[in-house]
């Protein structure tokens, strides 16, 4: 392999002992990831050939040799899946050694384990990454959907189409998402606005459960998505992977390929200067297309829920001496038909709707996506900069511009034919953003990470009213310290944000145009720890405060809503909503059984809801209930389990229940879509020859169960129909790998709603006009080159 | 990192520092600050029944139901002007009626009708004569829906309104339906009542019934038989 960073030559043939200064207490220690998604390899053996230590790292992928003397050392790395890698590491004073590891692809059947414990954000607050096995399985749906299998993570859904991830019972606003290292900055205060993100770009994606402002910013009060694509290439030639896709429901087909190369950085000392200054350049280029058609419930069809999508990424990375740039482009474009069946003139459209049951539209399976449908187009250009500092120090300085245009088509054309075929709403967000971050070495017991961000956010509006133009101004300044002890790790941290916001609107009584401004500013603060109680057994605990600003439709929105018949109504007196978090979990990760139980409790002060107002206004189209945008005091508090119980080597159980009660105390009544208690169970039995070690195998098939509750805590008024009944889905899945001669083909078979059962979720808005999907089966094909 | 690493020339990274900043200069435009006027694409908001003897033309009326809107594109707080929302006929009288809908946040006020005669197979009116004794075509509002001004919610329970609506043009469906931009009004005895007269917009489901689809337009007339 190429891997062998050094090339193993004797070019740096330090003589032993031959700067013996700091004698021998030197120490040599990093963090071994895979290399092409940077997730951390726990458990990956380490040896030294000249003292015949080894060392297996750590559940984060650390790993530490201490008391060597100066010297030349050969660092001989392993781990199974991956092509084994020998360094020779130069040992002058302690050093900080990073390893990447490649996969094998003799062994593209490795199964991932999802829920490691990663480094970043915070080690002390409950996450979760998708990543591997467990990522391909949901290749093809949406972010949202992908994520719904995570314990304590459920999605809120407007029709088949449109979905946004829900984090311990918070949505929209209150779930930030990065999507790779830049914070999403799209509309994302609507319930049917999704989130603009391409999955297909992403190696990893990760749920932090629970409030995780201080280093992200305002509104990380219910958790954060992180949307992280592979590491760019720092070897020698070019690899690329092609995804396809096909599914029964919707007879959606996706395809998605990306290809990938590098000139690598440290080959010019190896005496082949050849390409000069391309010396450490690396590129990735990425491209996907989805499209879908009416999707089915278990009986009929649900008339325009097609789709289209248009999505790619270029990266390109330039790494010389201490400098590391990224650049990063991508364009998420996509055209998403909305359900015919929920377009509402008024509450009695709605309510005969809700009466019968099933939806009067056409029962036919078409591509064709016809109003009403969302046409959105998503920007993205981050610009990245590190600096490497003496010391394993860095500094970071990221900056990006996003644009977000939505159109908004109704259901018919304009009346005037004069105005052509234009969107009812069109609302363009521009944004730049800009943090520069200080973060010391990881390797040491006391790390730091200090940064400021600043930002400023254009809208624009057209056609129909229901935001304002705005502008917003945001800077925040944190620092975040960890001390890491031999079985306590410690952090804290501190934040403070500024925002300012000036609307632009009509005032409906002068005609004349306000501009109403608004300042909001909040110190945020965490502390938590992770502590090995050893025997497999790890506990982590957490509070953290987090806030956000009320966004501009709740400060001033105004007007019906169409699928849901409401009249929302803001208020421009609202003051910022800010939350208290607890948590702690319990881990245990044994021979045959490894799980986390874990518990939370957030309690949010102001927190921002749409009220029902009990009255009504009529417009020419029918009576539409009005809901106030309103503040109270809520407590949102909940319990994640899951467990993995292997009795036998080649099955694997597994169980996970999320469970989630949410109040509201100021109107002494429960929170409208607080999603119900969950429990999911699967059992999987792997087959095939084994691996090389002995443990993975290249076949499995499973098959799981999902059991959503009724949810029973629903509040007193404000919701058109009763939460449905509970529902018990099952799913099969199969997979295995094909190998013609030296190129591998993954493939796998997933079934979802196997029964083709007939249900509602409480969470899907569309509940009131339809049953949701049928049985969707699922085959996807990935191949690696 | 290596302990032995080379320090890049610094002016890399200024070079890209100024890019940076250059990059963020871009955003120092001020569009948001004008505001685009509100537009409602599908706003109507004015219905007109233009009411005429089948045998004396000169014998004509036109009745009004209007709701404006505001800037935002909502009802103006002051609800709907009905105060010509009403139609005085004769008894055991045959009449043509031509529906008008009309946009007047439009100027010129733009000519809807024209347009839904247009879309015929995608639209289609209903008529109500209330209080009836016969089968309702547009079911009467439920939950805290009401019915449009100036016909009172409930209805007051008496003798009921004695007209009769006819539909008499056709869309061009496969099966051709009523539109209901063209009717006859035939009236019977003398009596008194209101009309609600509904648009129904029903895009591939268009089947003579009320049910399929959604309103766009709902509005009442009162009437008076004498």
């Amino acid at each position: 392999m190429l891997v062998v960073l050094l090339g193993g030559q004797p070019w740096c043939a330090v003589a032993q002992g031959a700067a013996a200064e700091p004698g021998c207490a030197l120490s040599l220690a990093g963090r071994i990831t895979d290399q092409r998604t940077g997730e951390p390899l726990p458990g990956a053996v380490l040896r030294l050939a000249e003292t015949s230590a080894a060392e297996a790292a750590d559940p984060d992928g650390h790993y530490h040799f201490h008391q060597l003397c100066a010297g030349q050392y050969h660092v001989n790395a392993s781990f199974v899946g991956y092509a084994e890698q020998v360094l020779v590491v130069d040992l002058r004073g302690s050093l900080a050694k990073d390893i990447k590891l490649k996969p094998d692809s003799k062994q593209l059947g490795e199964v991932r384990v999802a829920g490691e414990k990663q480094t970043v954000p915070l080690v002390s607050q409950s996450q979760t990454t998708l990543g591997g096995q467990a990522l391909q399985q949901t290749r093809g749906l949406n972010l949202a959907e992908s994520l719904k299998g995570i314990t304590g993570v459920y999605s809120i859904q407007t029709g088949p189409t449109i979905a946004k991830p829900v984090i311990h019972g918070l949505y929209g606003n209150r779930v930030l998402i990065l999507n790779n290292g830049v914070r999403q900055e799209g509309q994302q205060w609507a319930l049917d606005h999704a989130p603009e993100i391409d999955p297909f770009t992403a190696t990893r994606l990760t749920v932090v459960k629970g409030a995780a402002s201080i280093r992200y910013g305002a509104d990380a009060i219910g958790g954060v998505v992180l949307v992280e694509p592979a590491a760019l290439p720092d070897t020698a030639g070019v690899s690329g992977e092609m995804n396809l896709v096909g599914m029964t429901n919707g007879r959606l087909g996706a395809a998605s390929a990306f290809v990938q190369g590098a000139v690598p950085a440290d080959t010019a000392r190896s005496g082949r200067h050849g390409l000069g200054l391309l010396h450490g350049l690396s590129y990735r280029v990425q491209g996907t297309l989805r499209r879908g058609g009416n999707t089915r419930s278990a009986t009929y069809y649900l008339a325009n829920t097609g789709l289209e999508e248009r999505n790619y990424s270029l990266a390109l990375g330039y790494h010389r001496g201490i400098v590391n740039t990224e650049l990063f482009f991508s364009r998420f474009d996509t055209k998403i038909g909305i359900f015919a069946g929920s377009e509402m003139g008024s509450v009695n459209d709605l309510l005969a709707a809700i009466a019968r049951d099933r939806p009067l539209t056409a029962d036919q399976f078409t591509y064709d996506v016809n109003r009403s449908y969302q046409a959105v187009v998503h920007q993205l250009f981050k610009a990245k900069t590190t600096v490497a500092l003496p010391g394993d120090n860095r500094v970071e300085a990221t900056f990006a511009r996003q644009t977000d245009a939505r159109s908004e088509y109704g259901s018919q054309l304009p009346f005037n034919p004069a105005l052509g075929d234009v969107p009812d709403l069109f609302l363009s967000l521009t944004t730049h953003t800009l943090d520069v971050a200080y973060v010391t070495s990881a390797a040491q017991p006391w790390s730091l990470t200090t940064g400021v961000s600043g930002m400023t956010q254009a809208n624009i509006r057209q056609y129909q009213y229901l935001i304002p133009n705005f502008r917003n101004y945001g800077a925040g300044a944190y620092v975040l310290g960890k001390h890491r002890g031999e079985r306590l790790t410690l952090e804290g941290g501190l934040r403070y944000d500024y925002r300012w916001l000036r609307a632009f609107l009509t005032d409906v009584t002068t005609g004349r145009i306000i501009q109403p401004t608004t300042v909001y500013q909040a110190v945020t603060g965490t502390l938590g720890g992770l502590l090995d109680l050893g025997h497999g057994l790890s506990l982590t605990a957490n509070l953290a405060t987090a806030w956000r600003p009320p966004n501009v439709n709740e400060l001033y929105s105004a007007g019906v809503h169409q699928s849901a018949a409401s009249y929302e109504i803001g208020s421009p007196n609202l003051t910022k909503e800010q939350a208290y978090n607890a948590s702690a979990s319990l881990l245990y990760s044994g021979q045959k059984l490894e799980g986390e139980v874990g518990g939370y409790v957030n309690y949010i002060r102001n927190y921002l809801y749409l009220q029902p107002a009990l009255r009504y206004i009529r417009t020419v189209r029918g009576s539409c209930p009005v809901f106030d945008y309103t503040q109270a005091n809520v407590l949102f508090k909940g319990l994640d389990a899951r467990v993995s119980y292997r009795p036998i080597e080649r099955l694997t159980f597994t169980s996970s229940a999320s469970l989630l009660w949410a109040y509201n105390y100021t109107a002494d009544d429960y929170l409208i879509y607080a999603p119900p208690n969950r429990w999911q169970n699967g059992l999987r039995l792997n087959l095939g020859p084994a691996a090389t070690s002995g443990q993975l195998r290249q076949r499995y098939l499973g098959i799981s169960n999902v059991f959503v509750a009724h949810q029973g805590r629903t509040p007193a008024s404000g919701d058109y129909a009763p939460a449905p009944a509970a529902y018990n889905l099952w799913g099969a899945e199969a997979g295995t790998i094909l190998h013609a001669g030296r190129q591998v083909f993954d493939l796998s078979l997933t079934a979802s709603n196997l029964f083709n059962r007939d249900y509602r979720d409480y969470l899907n808005r569309f509940r009131y006009y339809t049953a949701d999907m049928g049985q969707n089966i699922q085959l996807r094909l990935r191949v690696p080159f | 990192m290596f302990s032995t690493l080379r320090f890049a020339p610094k002016a890399r990274f200024f070079a890209g520092a100024a890019l940076l900043a250059t990059l963020g200069l871009a955003s120092c435009n001020k569009d948001e600050e004008v505001v685009s006027p509100s537009v409602e694409n599908e706003a109507v908001t004015t219905m007109t029944l233009t009411v005429t003897n089948a045998v004396s033309a000169t014998d004509t009326q036109t009745a009004t139901w209007e709701q404006l809107l505001d800037a935002q594109g909502n009802p103006v707080a002051t609800g709907p002007n009905v105060s010509q929302a009403k139609l005085m006929l004769k008894p055991n009288t045959t009449y043509n009626v031509t529906v008008g809908l009309f946009d007047k946040t439009q100027t010129p006020t733009f000519d809807v009708g024209a347009e839904i005669k247009e879309r015929a197979n995608i639209h289609s009116f209903f008529f109500q004569p209330l209080p009836t004794t016969q089968p309702l075509v547009i079911p009467a509002p439920t939950g805290a829906d009401t019915y449009p001004l100036p016909i009172p919610t409930p209805i007051p329970t008496g003798n009921p309104l004695n007209l009769m609506v006819n539909r008499t043009d056709l869309d061009t469906n496969a099966t051709p339906l009523p539109l209901g931009i063209t009717n006859t009004f035939v009236t019977g005895a003398a009596s008194a009542g209101y009309l609600q007269v509904v648009l129904r917009h029903q895009p591939n489901s268009k089947n003579g019934t009320y049910a399929p689809g959604s309103t766009d337009f709902d509005a009442g007339f009162t009437v008076k038989i004498q």
